[in-house]
């Protein structure tokens, strides 16, 4: 099959059809020197006043190492601090509280510590800010908290020479040592030259208890300038000489290019060049708008490589094959119990078998990808400004794709819409790059609105089949089996290989073999809580669980709480329905069969918050055309990470069925909270994003190509969905600090298809629970 | 190719351009305002609002020929750090942004309300919750800038 490109861009764009535009500005700022224009573009670089005026395109370090302070910390002439970490602020608030940290170690006012971040030149390689890491990253033996504690160490032991006072004797405050009746700033003891010291491990960080700045709600710095317009996002970015880009991408990701019939009649004003590499077409235009023009009117022959079915893609999964299997927990292994032969053994009425659904989900950062690169072919070096989540990870993947060793490739972070996961902020960095090689020029590419949503990395979408049982017969209702083998499908993902994201394999990249393999020894301990959350967090005494990949033709790649939540939906939805087997409350169910104090204290608060009055589940049912009904679901993140438990109460239109939201009430245990405002606005964020992906979002397509091409066709919660939310955090200050931007939204969809079972009888089981479906579960018989 | 004369954020700008380009892409490339940004070009997410006159415009499908006639208000005209807008303070005071990229979509979109006359202190929150529907964002900050939107408004009639 062979079809044009051209219409489906150009249609949408009819109310602006016309002669191309020229947009020159009478009086237009004059265009600065590069490096001055540099330095105001990536304002982590001159105007702290410590680094030289260096030009950014040029060759730089292969690593900065971790081992020296200097790599983290640097106290400037005029007494500021500043901080440097790998970990990049999303939006999050993660350099926020960060420099919470080093304000109580290093005993100086917040105000005064400045940061760069996420930058090849500067900044440590502490790989990918993202998995709700960073908190543990930073906080932990090989993170800023722990060179700050070293850096403190120093500063004391200098002080101590220059006052003649044993280190014993001195205190500090406000960035001023003092003992004996002496003082000495730390500007005067190191402002502007190195500590030239190593991170020793030696020296030990305050306790949370001793904290002042940490455990309060800092208000971020970055919100002033974002609601004044002063903020600089990598959509942003502008170099004096840039030509714009945009890109034009097949009907499919494994569609063949066949030939570019160029315009009809004369290209777009401004228009420069297309730039071709095997399925790979972009267009190069002096303005922006010319080259959205282009991007829409090159007409483009493309073979087509067709999707799958869409309806039945879930089942497919199953028997599509091949496939990669692997048996990651098995009670045979360890107690030797055969959970095929505990099933068997059960009664019908103490067992479930069921089957979860979870769709393919866009990250649908509001603002569509940008990336601004130079590439100096003669020289061999490129700098790329970027919102990626792993500057590192990003050089590797450009230094490859450019065929430029890995020094001198120059990734400097600049932060951009909300991301969520691997949008495509890494893709539209390799076109910036590859771009910019090809015409010798800095350039600047921003996806189409459809470019953004149709070739993403998508949350991978999941089918997951679980079958357990329980035995009361001492009294109380104890799981006894959980036989779960999930199917899930993988391709491409964070970057690494150029060819892990679209642009990389439409420009011919190769794509890392896909090898069936299949592995029936277990690599998991039994009852462990992996990084997947591929495991209930309660014990179960026989147990198997099998995970099995495939390959659809999407890429995908991690996405807020990646497979943890569709695991979850999975386990959390289970769960309740063997309390309603067994006749139990929810939460007393989750209760009698858990270990975990921490676990056990943040569901009886969320269940204390929400009032929640024990009965089974669906024992209520109400009869009117609203119903009303609550469940709950809970879990720890990762098996290390934070704890929480969500309580929601929803109303379903039995008529249209439309479910609404009611109410969210949650606890959460994290450890010692170092924000707490900046935990409950993450909080917050997931109750609404776990709302839109439980009830609303779902990538369709169909054989000719990705339909979700924007927020009418992929739509996302909006103001009027807002819950009433109570949040309670369990600030645990003799514990190690874990991140909280995933937690919640991890609970967010089971307890809603709880609290719809609560509600009707009706148990849905397939992500997103769509008026549609909800009919449909009204009006079966099961 | 025509010339056209813009009035904005309270200084006169000409600007040569044919009349259909995107309001957007003069403000963002030729007048160097960063505060419109591009969401969707296709008026549904709100990341690119201005106000013309007292009217919220998506700048991404309005023609800049269009926009003549009144003056055109971005994020950066609204108000400034010393001279705040009490929707800009409001949203510091409530740390109503994650990402921020919406915020031309929530602090303009609730300034037109105001100044409108749709928003008043006495707007109950389902009616603010109504009138913002139109406007996304991702990052779920719905209810820092609902109480952004009710304290200017009480502000604001102050």
């Amino acid at each position: 099959m062979t079809i044009t490109a051209t219409e489906q861009r150009f249609s949408r764009r009819t109310f602006l059809k016309g002669t191309a535009a020229l947009v020159v500005a009478i009086g237009a700022p004059r265009l600065l020197d590069p490096r001055g224009a540099l330095g105001a573009i990536n304002p982590l670089m001159p105007p702290l006043g410590y680094l030289p005026h260096e030009d950014p395109v040029g060759v730089g370090p292969v690593s900065v190492d971790p081992g020296q302070i200097d790599s983290w910390l640097a106290i400037l002439s005029d007494g500021t601090v500043v901080m440097k970490t790998g970990k990049v602020e999303l939006g999050q608030g993660t350099v926020t509280a960060t420099k919470q940290l080093v304000a109580d170690e290093l005993d100086v006012p917040f105000e005064r510590i400045k940061h760069i971040q996420g930058d090849t030149w500067h900044t440590v390689d502490q790989g990918y800010t993202a998995g709700s890491q960073s908190t543990g990253a930073e906080t932990g033996p090989s993170g800023v908290r722990q060179a700050a504690a070293e850096a403190r160490a120093v500063l004391l032991s200098l002080a101590s020479a220059r006052l003649g006072v044993p280190v014993s004797a001195l205190t500090v405050a406000d960035g001023v040592v003092s003992g004996g009746g002496k003082s000495v700033s730390y500007a005067e003891l190191v402002g502007g030259k190195p500590f030239g010291a190593p991170v020793t491990g030696k020296a030990t960080p305050k306790p949370y208890t001793a904290y002042k700045v940490v455990g309060t709600s800092v208000p971020r710095d970055t919100v002033p300038e974002v609601v004044f317009g002063k903020f600089t996002y990598a959509q942003d970015v502008k170099l004096p000489g840039m030509v714009h880009a945009r890109v034009v991408r097949p009907p499919t990701l494994d569609s063949k290019l066949v030939r570019i019939r160029g315009f009809e009649g004369k290209p777009p004003a401004d228009f420069l060049q297309t730039v071709v590499r095997h399925n790979y077409v972009a267009v190069v235009a002096r303005s922006e708008w010319g080259a959205i023009q282009a991007a829409n009117q090159l007409k483009v022959d493309w073979d087509v490589a067709p999707l799958p079915d869409f309806a039945t893609y879930h089942d497919a999964m199953l028997t599509m094959g091949p496939s990669q299997n692997q048996v990651i927990q098995d009670s045979k292994f360890t107690s030797g119990l055969d959970v095929d032969a505990v099933l068997a053994a059960t009664p019908a009425a103490k067992r479930v078998t069921a089957t979860y659904k979870w769709p393919l989900q866009m990250h649908g950062s509001m603002g569509t990808s940008a990336a601004t690169a130079i590439v100096d072919n003669t020289r061999q070096v490129a700098t790329v400004w970027s919102s990626t989540q792993g500057v590192y990870q990003l050089r590797q993947c450009l230094a490859t794709a450019l065929g430029f060793p890995v020094q001198n490739v120059h990734v400097i972070y600049t932060e951009g819409s909300g991301c969520y996961g691997l949008n495509k902020a890494d893709d539209v960095a390799l076109d910036a790059a590859m771009i910019s090689q090809a015409v010798g020029k800095p350039v600047r590419v921003q996806y189409d609105r459809a470019d953004e949503h149709r070739w993403e990395n998508y949350g991978n979408p999941y089918t997951i089949t679980i079958d357990a049982a329980f035995d009361d017969s001492s009294g109380t209702a104890k799981l006894s089996a959980w036989k779960r083998d999930a199917w899930t499908s993988n391709r491409g993902g964070r970057p690494g290989p150029p060819a892990n994201m679209a642009s990389g394999i439409l420009m011919g990249f190769p794509e890392t073999p896909f090898t069936p393999s299949t592995t029936t020894t277990p690599t998991q301990p039994l009852n462990f809580v992996d990084g997947s959350n591929s495991a209930p967090s309660y014990l179960v005494p026989a147990a198997r669980l099998t995970n099995h990949t495939v390959q659809l033709p999407f890429l995908t790649g991690p996405l807020r709480s990646p497979s943890r939540i569709q695991n979850t939906f999975a386990n959390e939805s289970m769960i309740d329905e063997l309390a309603y087997a067994a006749g139990v409350d929810p939460v007393q169910f989750r209760l009698q069969n858990l270990n975990d104090e921490r676990l056990i204290t943040v569901i009886r608060t969320a269940a204390q918050m929400a009032n929640w009055q024990p009965r089974p589940a669906a024992s209520k049912l109400g009869t009117g055309r609203y119903r009303t009904g609550r469940g709950i679901a809970a879990m720890w993140y990762e098996g290390a990470l934070g704890r929480n438990a969500a309580v929601v109460q929803v109303t379903v239109d039995t008529k249209t069925g439309k479910v609404t939201v009611d109410h969210v009430w949650s606890a959460q245990d994290c450890g010692p909270a170092i924000n707490p405002d900046g935990m409950r606005l993450q909080a917050e964020g997931c109750v609404m994003q776990g709302i839109s992906r439980a009830l609303i979002e779902e990538l369709k397509w169909t054989p000719d190509g990705i339909t979700s091409s924007d927020w009418v066709k992929y739509p996302v919660i909006r103001f009027e969905a807002m819950p009433a939310f109570d949040f309670q955090i369990i600030d645990r200050k003799d514990q190690p600090a874990v991140g909280a931007g995933e937690v919640l939204i991890t609970n967010m969809p089971a307890a809603i298809g709880n609290a719809i079972f609560d509600a009707t009888g009706k148990r849905l089981r397939q992500v997103p629970f769509t008026p549609a479906r909800v009919r449909a579960a009204l009006a079966s018989t099961a | 190719m025509s010339r056209l004369t813009l009035t904005v954020n309270g200084a006169k700008h000409q600007v040569a351009a044919s009349v259909d380009t995107p309001l957007l892409y003069v403000l963002r490339n030729e007048l160097r305002l960063h505060g419109p940004r591009f969401g969707c070009g296709l008026a549904q997410c709100g990341a690119c609002t201005v106000l013309h006159g007292d009217q919220a415009i998506r700048s991404c499908v309005t023609p800049v020929g269009s926009v003549t006639d009144h003056p055109i208000t971005t994020l950066e005209g609204l108000g400034t750090p010393e001279k705040p807008h009490p929707l800009q303070t409001a949203f510091v005071d409530h740390q109503a942004a994650q990402c921020g990229y919406c915020s031309s979509a929530m602090v303009m979109g609730a300034a037109s309300l105001l100044r409108l006359g749709a928003i008043t202190p006495k707007t109950s929150d389902e009616e603010i919750k109504t009138l913002m529907n139109q406007y996304l964002c991702r990052c779920g900050t719905h209810y820092r800038i609902l109480a952004a939107i009710k304290q200017a408004a009480k502000a604001a009639a102050a």
